[in-house]
């Protein structure tokens, strides 16, 4: 029986949000609720039938309020103006362009991976978000989770899921899928310039996948040991590449769904779920509880 | 090295009045506070000789600014492993 507020605020309590679990995120962008606390949205999208925007929240449940972004989109498409940063330290999202700004509603309906709604990218016309403030130091250590579907499966291609400092000088960090193995075949890497870590193995395009990196020590990420890269929560075997550090990037922004925003290199084809930084290293264990967490929401292996 | 199908335009004055027109005509910004701005972006072919400006074309830009023209614009070779 509920016989006073507290009661009433204990029932719709949700348990087990991820930033809950394990805070201090530097930045969370997701299409589930993530902490408690968080009081914002998830989303603002534009409706391109008279291009209103409207913020869109969370259910009681902590899922994406599809019945208020059906309502909103209906029978037309919807478009991502900002991806509400879940962590409180406001790196919110944007796209001022509506031709850049990714998809989330097609003619009323939502866009789904997996049952679960997701922001649609497309490389052609070089969708993406921003967020001014870039969220990696490169310095110490840093941990990122992110559920992401490669739709692309040309040779020699390369779609970030969230970059900082790409600039037409080709130096950023981009955190990404390629196609340089084979056009159905993917690798998982991160990006300096002409150097970085990538798997060894190869992952499906065109699959739902949840990717974890851990840089232990940024100046030393590609040394043998010192950097993770797990797919569905198995630790992959890394190749490392070139011979540059990560450095004075830091006055560049952040990029979901582009490496250079300008000359569309490193446009994303696919569809982004959820993206979760860390600037600190996680423990083995609140490792393997965060993708825990993840895959149960979102199902993906 | 790409080809885009899209406008060129030499100066960049003459870009942002492009993108004007396109914002004009599809009624952008909503409200001024909103966050979309513009209905499309231009780009600088800065490595280009001589330099220009363009508009990477769409079909909603087509009753706006007409027939699109193929051209050339460099672009850095991103790098590969």
């Amino acid at each position: 029986m509920i016989t006073s507020y507290s009661n009433i605020i204990s029932v719709t309590t949700l348990p087990g949000l991820l930033l809950d679990l394990y805070p201090s995120a530097a930045a969370a962008y997701s299409l589930r609720k993530l902490r408690a606390a968080y009081t914002g949205s998830a989303l603002r999208v534009r409706r391109s039938s008279d291009n209103t925007e409207q913020n869109i929240g969370f259910d009681i449940l902590g899922n994406l309020d599809t019945s208020a972004l059906t309502t909103f989109c209906s029978g037309t498409d919807g478009f991502v103006t900002t991806w509400y940063d879940q962590s409180g330290n406001s790196n919110n999202a944007t796209q001022a362009t509506a031709s850049k700004q990714p998809q989330i509603v097609n003619s009323g309906i939502i866009i789904n991976v997996n049952s679960k709604p997701c922001l649609q990218f497309t490389n052609s016309s070089n969708q993406f978000l921003t967020n001014l403030t870039p969220i990696f130091t490169f310095t110490g250590s840093s941990t990122l989770f992110h559920t992401s579907r490669n739709r692309n499966t040309s040779l020699n291609q390369y779609g970030s899921i969230i970059s900082q400092g790409g600039t037409g000088s080709q130096n950023g960090l981009g955190i990404q899928w390629q196609q340089f193995y084979s056009a159905s075949t993917q690798a998982c890497t991160d990006l300096y310039g002409i150097s970085g870590i990538s798997t060894s193995s190869t992952q499906s395009s065109n699959t739902q996948y949840l990717a974890t990196f851990q840089w232990t020590d940024w100046s030393t990420h590609r040394t043998n040991g010192n950097s993770i890269i797990a797919i569905n929560g198995v630790n992959q075997s890394l190749s490392t590449y070139g011979v540059l550090n990560p450095a004075n990037l830091l006055a560049n922004p952040n990029r979901i769904g582009s490496f250079d925003g300008t000359s569309g290199g490193g446009s994303f084809l696919g569809d982004i779920q959820e993206i979760v930084i860390y600037t600190n290293v996680l423990s083995g264990t609140n490792i393997d509880g965060a993708e825990s967490n993840i895959n149960s929401y979102y199902g993906i292996y | 090295m790409a080809f885009i199908n899209g406008y060129k335009y030499t100066t960049e004055s003459e870009a942002i009045a492009a993108q004007t027109q396109c914002d004009a005509f599809y009624g952008i910004p909503k409200i001024p506070t909103d966050i979309t701005q513009h209905w499309i972006d231009y780009n600088f072919a800065e490595l280009n000789e001589p330099q220009f400006w363009y508009i990477t074309f769409d079909e909603s830009l087509t009753p706006i600014l007409g027939e699109p023209s193929e051209f050339e614009v460099i672009t850095p070779e991103f790098p590969m492993q």
